[in-house]
């Protein structure tokens, strides 16, 4: 999608989750780090963004943008330019950041309409997305698709470092059942009702693979 | 490097920015930091920096700087040189692009005699004083300004994303009607459907979703 979208002169911006790194993803983190992808892509810096930063260096040692000014700037310069944020894993973010986050992104989105958001996560904040996102946006579920895991498979083998160990028989017998094996797992999980998790059943193998 | 000699800093899209230098594109000029002082290229150091970062440390007997005020009339010229209070390291990132451009003596002439730039590789270098300068860089605080907004890095995660992704995987998620949907209104000014929310359990490769058309 960036690659689409950059090539059509717009501007791409992306933010990854991380349950490791949650403290220091901070509201006003990770919005200003999306308006910095926003500024970069820009010829100049807009004034209003140079005078804030000039203001700052009047406070003693100086201080960081507050998450209101950001969320100004960002509406400002989402409204220069054909703007995408994408967010990786919001389920990995603090509650309470959370919260700020998405009232965040839905006044962004009010100034700036034409401003579009990709978001992942698990289902568990489904709702709240759509609650504090006021509705704008739909919610695809994704899936493991045959010829994805097929692909990625491909890739393993072809990186596979104990090459002694691997032989055709083997190798065809690993293309052949765990594609088929995962799908029917994800037919099982997500069958409404069906008993046990909706997580998917997973082995050590398919772990390696979908897991990095 | 040899000392009377005369070299400048440019960067990126050297003509365009040594044309806003010397006022040729008044317009783009304004708003910019321009720095100038003695030294030499011994005085620039890598260390402590990101690569393509530079930190110059300008003494208090140096020659710095003018500021380029937005809407000023005037040509952004180096005139107003004023002395650092005090010694006063800049850290400046060159884009790919920088290179060091040897000056000659014999063109030392007055920066205000823009006709004078007949090849934009031997602009001239003077005060209004009449004085040499060493060196100019040219800079801007669009570095700081960036690492001032967020000190965060998505980039390295970003890198690992795109070192562990196939091409053409969860290419299925582009060909739906809600991407194709939430992707065409955004050339638009309607916010709906302005957000798409993809979600599943862990594991099943949101994050690697991609799709090289």
């Amino acid at each position: 999608m960036g690659d689409r979208a950059g090539g059509q002169g717009a501007t791409v911006t992306c933010f990854y989750f991380d349950f490791a790194a949650q403290a220091g993803q901070s509201p006003a983190g990770m919005l200003g780090t999306l308006l910095r992808q926003v500024v970069g892509g820009l010829e100049e810096v807009p004034k209003e963004i140079v005078q804030a930063y000039k203001d700052q260096k009047q406070v003693i040692d100086g201080r960081g943008p507050r998450l209101a000014d950001i969320v100004k700037m960002l509406q400002d310069t989402a409204s220069m330019k054909r703007t995408f944020i994408c967010i990786d894993a919001l389920d990995e973010c603090v509650a309470r950041y959370r919260v700020e986050i998405l009232d965040s992104l839905n006044k962004i989105q009010q100034v700036s309409p034409g401003t579009r958001m990709f978001i992942t996560g698990r289902p568990h904040v489904e709702a709240e997305v759509g609650k504090r996102l006021s509705g704008r946006g739909m919610a695809l579920r994704i899936t493991p698709r045959r010829h994805d895991i097929i692909s990625y498979l491909h890739r393993r083998l072809d990186q596979d470092i104990r090459s002694e160990a691997m032989d055709d028989s083997l190798k065809a017998d690993i293309l052949k059942k765990i594609p088929q094996d995962v799908s029917e797992m994800w037919v099982k999980s997500t069958t409404p009702g069906e008993a046990g998790s909706s997580r998917p059943l997973t082995n050590i193998y398919l772990d390696s693979c979908w897991y990095r | 490097m040899f000392a009377g000699d005369i070299f400048c800093c440019v960067g990126k899209n050297t003509v365009h920015r040594i044309l806003r230098l010397l006022g040729l594109v008044r317009e783009f000029a304004v708003g910019w930091y321009v720095w100038f002082w003695q030294g030499y290229a011994s005085d620039t150091e890598k260390r402590g920096c990101e690569p393509g970062c530079y930190k110059t440390t300008v003494g208090e007997n140096d020659w710095a700087a003018m500021r380029c005020p937005r809407g000023s009339t005037n040509t952004p010229l180096f005139f107003s040189s004023q002395r650092l209070p005090q010694p006063t390291t800049f850290i400046t990132r060159f884009p790919p692009s920088f290179r060091t451009v040897k000056m000659s003596h014999q063109n030392i002439n007055s920066f205000n005699n823009t006709n004078s730039l007949n090849n934009t590789n031997s602009f001239n270098v003077s005060d209004s004083y009449n004085r040499v300068l060493n060196n100019c860089t040219v800079v801007d605080d669009r570095p700081q300004i960036l690492a001032w907004l967020s000190l965060l890095e998505p980039r390295l995660r970003h890198k690992d994303i795109l070192d562990g992704r196939i091409d053409n995987v969860g290419k299925w998620v582009l060909e739906t009607e809600e991407f194709k949907s939430w992707y065409a209104g955004s050339g638009g000014s309607g916010s709906d459907n302005a957000v798409l929310f993809c979600y599943g359990d862990p594991g099943v490769g949101k994050t690697f979703i991609r799709y090289r058309g």
